[in-house]
């Protein structure tokens, strides 16, 4: 290479090449930082729209409670109560939006779920014909009371332009909660909320229900490992065990065969019973796992779509006739009676089998007990089976064990005959029983079961078999793994 | 000469280097030789059980695993080259990004997989699964959002969600541990928190008693 070149290259085209670089740097910066900030202005003002219709809500919530308390018939009472409902649900939705932590919003959002509940309560309450009682009208007094100060607070701050705009400014917001060492304390009324006793879905009383089903003298931890053994049918020690205090307080142990499958149980402390046991393949890709059959795998022929599902998950078996596909009838006998027997084997005496779903080669069927040939729908126990192996794989009794106990059941003031009189004209009854089934979290009432058809859609209907009144319906929704029941 | 040439290679690979790193990154589905990974052992896994595959389970796409990947293609009738891509993957019966979430009524249950696999595919099973209860339990409570994506997406409630992690395509084992939850199996009987105690910095977390340990995450 002669001089002359080297020259050029270290005179011209070195310079040359890193002022291109760097020009193209800042250009690429500076377009990155407009990016940015366009990103941030997006958020900031999504943030502010989501407080300021917070606001709104709770604004517009204060208003209706005070106006309820101002009310006298019933009928206002419930566009009213409805009103309130639907503020709480939006305000619970924005909550959600806002930048702030869940330890800071949620006792807040506890607050503006139990205002809408007990709302709805209210207006199942008077459309059942009863008054609020002294208790209610107290109650939302307190409501209104609460409501006015957060609102305030909350549009003072608005006003302020003091919210929250980015996520990393939120820590403590709504609670104004001082880390004070490794103490947390509330320091602002913001956070007391006032106790309201009614029976709903996300009552203070529901959410801290005990387990009816869990009686008997507590065990001690070699009682529940021979119980767990006789259970899952092994023997040999655990390769963990432990406790776990939730809300049934249970011994926790795992079981490991030497091919590395796992079986985990929890069963009670008090009383010593089972509160869900589980198998699982050593890679937890669970039951599938094991089958050894299918030498050759058939995914272009016709014949192999027609027993496929397209769900994207179970594909694997597409040969397999026994995956994610409906059972027929015999299949679906030879499974309930394999849950049963080892139902039976455990202590669960009179289920029946419910509804069902299928997916990665296992059925979970969900059994009801049964009292005089009425079906309990609280007390359900799930069981899942291995359909290729009919082996029972998993249990789950958690909701028997919250709500089993011998029910008092009242008698049927009409007949199925009446009670089917007053069913919809479009409805066609396949199918009738008897059945407790829950009305509220604590209230459950006796209903006669219809289940029917309008054209290809399936129903089920329930009605009170002391007032006839039309409890529940529910629609059922066949999906490729099962039945849905909404 | 020579010192002017290696200066300027150098300054093109910084440039190459800081735009390289500066490019979002992107998780592709396709998986050939020298691919290592979960995906890579749920495929071992699949063609061994198929009879496709004799070598070992280790989870590191070699030689061995391609031959038998193409042995499945001919057989099933794809292009027989030995990459495992979006085609192969849905004849294996693995979810693709591209098939996922395609029915509405899925869209929570692939949702809360995704969610599994961001945050504990690591985890022993019963692990994946309370994971998922942890979502469902807080959808039943008063103090959070009422949906499962409300729940998901709450600020600061899943570190993944801020990392991105949860745009990952969850693998079968997670959308099974999401099932197993819809259909009510709680490990963490009744737990509404958890956190890793090695990772966790957060004071309120740790000032709160813990219930029970599954694997490496603790609830309460």
């Amino acid at each position: 290479m002669s001089q002359k070149t080297k020259r050029i290259i270290e005179r011209a085209i070195v310079p040359s090449v890193l002022t291109i670089a760097l020009i193209s740097v800042c250009f690429w910066g500076i377009s990155e930082s407009t990016q940015a900030e366009n990103y941030k202005q997006t958020t900031e003002s999504v943030y502010r729209r989501v407080f300021t219709e917070l606001c709104d809500d709770f604004s517009n919530m204060e208003v209706a409670l005070s106006k309820l308390r101002a009310a006298s018939t019933p009928s206002r009472y419930i566009l009213l109560l409805d009103d309130i409902w639907r503020l709480s649900g939006s305000a619970v939705s924005l909550m959600s939006q806002v930048p702030s932590s869940h330890v800071d919003t949620n006792e807040l959002n506890s607050f503006v779920v139990r205002v809408g509940d007990y709302s709805h309560a209210l207006t199942k309450k008077l459309l059942k014909g009863e008054a609020l009682s002294e208790d209610d009208t107290k109650q939302i007094k307190a409501l209104q009371e609460k409501c006015a100060e957060i609102s305030e607070e909350l549009n003072v701050r608005l006003a302020d332009g003091n919210f929250p705009i980015t996520a990393l400014d939120s820590e403590g917001f709504f609670t104004s909660s001082q880390q004070d060492g490794d103490n947390y304390k509330d320091t602002e009324g913001i956070n007391e909320f006032p106790t309201l006793i009614y029976d709903g879905p996300f009552s203070e009383s529901t959410e801290k229900a005990q387990a009816k089903g869990v009686t008997g003298d507590n065990v001690s931890e070699e009682e529940a490992l021979e119980i767990a053994r006789s259970v899952l049918e092994v023997s040999g020690e655990p390769s963990q065990q432990g406790f776990s205090n939730g809300t049934i307080p249970s011994y926790d142990f795992t079981f490991e065969d030497e091919k590395g499958n796992y079986a985990d149980i929890s069963i009670t402390r008090q009383g010593g019973m089972l509160l869900w046991a589980m198998k699982s393949s050593a890679d937890g890709a669970a039951q599938t796992e094991t089958a050894s059959n299918e030498p050759t795998h058939n995914t272009n022929s016709s014949s192999a779509q027609k027993n496929s599902t397209s769900s994207p998950t179970d594909n694997t078996e597409q040969g397999n006739k026994d995956n994610t596909s409906e059972p027929n009838k015999n299949e679906t006998q030879k499974l309930n009676d394999a849950a049963l027997k080892k139902l039976i084997k455990l202590g669960f005496e009179n289920m029946q089998p419910t509804y069902a779903q299928y997916y990665n080669g296992v059925v979970v069927i969900n059994f009801a007990a049964t009292q005089d040939d009425v079906i309990l729908y609280n007390d359900l126990v799930k069981v899942w089976i291995e359909r290729s192996s009919l082996e029972v794989v998993g249990i789950d009794a958690r909701n028997y064990l919250f709500s089993h106990t011998q029910r008092e059941l009242k008698e049927p003031q009409i007949t199925l005959e009446e009670a089917r009189e007053k069913l919809s004209k479009e409805l066609n009854v396949q199918d009738s029983n008897i059945a407790l089934i829950p009305l509220t979290p604590q209230t459950e009432v006796l209903c006669y079961e219809f289940k029917a058809t309008i054209d290809n859609d399936e129903y089920i209907v329930y009605v009170n078999v002391e007032t006839g009144e039309e409890e529940e319906i529910y629609k059922i929704i066949n999906t490729e793994t099962g039945q849905l029941v909404i | 000469m020579e010192f002017n040439k290696r200066k300027l290679a150098f300054l093109l690979a910084i440039i190459v280097l800081v735009c390289s790193t500066l490019a979002p990154v992107a998780y592709a589905a396709v998986y050939k030789v020298g691919s290592r990974g979960s995906e890579v052992k749920t495929i071992q896994t699949k063609l061994k059980r198929w009879g496709y595959y004799t070598g070992s389970v280790d989870g590191i796409f070699g030689s061995k695993t391609k031959e038998a990947v193409i042995r499945f293609q001919k057989k099933n009738g794809l292009t027989a080259d030995g990459i495992v891509g979006n085609q192969t993957l849905k004849a294996l019966g693995m979810s693709t990004s591209s098939s996922s979430g395609s029915s509405s009524s899925s869209g929570n249950l692939y949702l809360l997989a995704q969610l599994v696999y961001g945050e504990a595919r690591g985890e022993p099973y019963k692990g994946q699964v309370a994971v998922a209860a942890i979502v469902l339990n807080r959808v039943k409570s008063s103090s959070f959002p009422n949906s499962i994506p409300g729940v998901i997406y709450q600020s600061g409630a899943f570190s993944v969600v801020d990392d991105g992690q949860i745009n990952l395509t969850p693998n079968e084992t997670a959308i099974k541990a999401a099932r197993d939850a819809m259909n009510g199996w709680d490990p963490t009987n009744g737990c509404l928190y958890y956190y890793n105690p090695a990772k966790t910095t957060n004071k309120w977390m740790l000032s709160k008693p813990v219930k029970l340990v599954i694997g490496s995450h603790a609830f309460f």
